[in-house]
């Protein structure tokens, strides 16, 4: 054929696959040859396709550190937020009021968390904690290390506001060797309480040890500080090993320390439950999930003012990762 | 070092440093790519889900094992998978199931992929009248006023790059 027509007879061959018009060509031949090739080029991606997926991609995957929320936390409020929920959510508050001084930031009793959401502060801390409709699931207590000026009286003043002493005589108020003085309560709404006062023998607390920190018991701290680095960028700060067993460990992430110990029995344990302060909440969502977690809830809008998925982690603790929007 | 093992040591690099998954990507964007064009056959469509594949991928790399099968094929299971949902969704959306088209035979897949790999090497003004030409569905004489040629002269480029094609690819057929 001559190039001329073989120019023409392709080009017209195109025209017609574009339009759907096109007969699979028969007789084999240069032509067809070339018109098959065309029609699969029919299906070729656009231009800037690959290299617009491949940097989402690379945002996706960019260490998870990179979505801890850099400047836009709100005062008070660290990368690891404890999110405590129970239906008896005012007594809750007045019980932090009492025991802690904790001072009430805000609250909403209508239209927030479907029915009641409140915002307190113990010292430079926010709780976060939830009640009405959102307890309807069950509760959600936490177990938390709180420091105070004077570990006795707040212990006292827990007491008489309800709480237990927990693990017998050895929660009572008492010098320990990690540098603190502290008592171990259970509130009657669920919550453990690490209620402490540092000795003055303490070293220097690292930065991100707040007046109020997350403390949890996995079944196995080395896998779990292994998952937390890979779900939430975490960094791990010290892990104490007695005999196989990790009695304490800390890792921080963002702005805050989450504090763990692995227990002799998981009984009675709070399942705890924190907001995880990100800037890109489907990026943490999908790293969370890439790590082990479970989804509870993809990311989505919330009507309060944020975005937020919810994930349950390999040792059963659920996570909110949100960030404010607007 | 055969592409097996290639592909394991690509695959533990993404799972312990997940910023690495970009080597699998570029090594298996097109076969996805491919696989998804040719089941649901509308470009639009297809970029979407392929995207939905790499990013389930990608979620999910640490998850994967390696039981020797490729890489591609965990890949293309997902893929499978996201079309299977695109019928069944826009089945139930239409409340007309639509017919799910059988699943292609790899070879082919495998050649629309290295195909959509080669045009990305073709010299430049052939590879800006296949894409204008293929892609964006511009007439010949759209093509010109664009690019400044005579209609005649990207006709030329369109067979030139065509027959380009089809050379690199009996060349890679042996």
């Amino acid at each position: 054929m001559a190039e001329h027509d073989l120019v023409e007879q392709l080009d017209q061959a195109i025209d017609a696959l574009l339009s759907n018009a096109a007969s699979a060509p028969k007789e084999p031949g240069e032509l067809t040859a070339l018109t098959q090739v065309a029609a699969t080029l029919c299906d070729m991606p656009s231009e800037d396709f690959k290299s617009r997926l491949q940097t989402e991609l690379q945002r996706r995957a960019a260490i998870p550190t990179s979505t801890i929320a850099g400047t836009s936390l709100r005062a008070g409020f660290r990368t690891i937020t404890p999110f405590l929920i129970h239906a008896q959510a005012p007594e809750l508050v007045d019980f932090l009021k009492i025991t802690f001084g904790a001072e009430e930031l805000k609250r909403n009793t209508a239209g927030e968390a479907q029915g009641f959401y409140s915002e307190v502060r113990i010292r430079d801390t926010v709780i976060m904690i939830a009640g009405g409709t959102a307890a309807r699931r069950g509760n959600l207590p936490s177990a938390l290390h709180v420091y105070v000026d004077d570990c006795d009286a707040a212990y006292r003043r827990a007491l008489d506001a309800g709480a237990v002493t927990l693990m017998g005589a050895f929660g009572e108020p008492t010098d320990r060797p990690y540098g603190e003085r502290s008592a171990f309560v259970q509130d009657a709404f669920g919550n453990h309480w690490y209620i402490a006062t540092r000795l003055a023998s303490a070293p220097l607390p690292v930065e991100g040890r707040g007046s109020v920190l997350a403390h949890v018991h996995p079944a196995a701290a080395r896998p779990y500080i292994d998952f937390l680095k890979r779900a939430f960028g975490a960094e791990e700060l010290m892990v104490m090993e007695n005999a196989g067993r990790v009695p304490h460990a800390e890792v921080r992430i963002g702005d805050a320390v989450l504090e763990m110990g692995e227990p002799d029995d998981r009984t009675g344990i709070p399942s705890n439950g924190f907001f995880l302060f990100v800037d890109d909440v489907d990026a943490a969502y999908h790293w969370a999930l890439a790590a082990g977690a479970t989804s509870i809830r993809p990311p989505n809008d919330i009507p309060y003012g944020s975005r937020s998925a919810i994930v349950r982690d390999p040792e059963g603790y659920l996570w909110w990762p949100a960030q404010w929007i607007g | 070092m055969t592409e097996s093992t290639d592909d394991r040591l690509r695959v533990e690099a993404a799972q312990r440093d997940p910023s690495r998954f970009g080597e699998l990507y570029e090594q298996n964007f097109y076969r996805v790519y491919a696989y998804v064009a040719r089941r649901v056959g509308d470009r639009h469509l297809a970029e979407d889900l392929t995207a939905d594949v790499f990013r389930e991928a990608l979620a999910g790399i640490a998850k994967f094992e390696w039981r020797g099968v490729p890489f591609v094929a965990w890949l293309l299971g997902i893929a499978a998978r996201t079309v299977a949902d695109h019928f069944k969704r826009s089945g139930r959306e239409s409340g007309n199931p639509s017919d799910e088209p059988d699943p292609p035979d790899p070879a082919e897949i495998e050649q629309h992929a290295m195909l959509f790999q080669l045009v990305e090497r073709l010299p430049e003004a052939q590879f800006r009248v296949i894409h204008l030409r293929f892609v964006e569905q511009k007439s010949i004489r759209e093509i010109a006023e664009e690019l400044g040629r005579s209609e005649g002269a990207v006709k030329q480029l369109q067979l030139r790059a065509i027959e380009n094609l089809r050379a690199q690819m009996e060349g890679a057929h042996g």
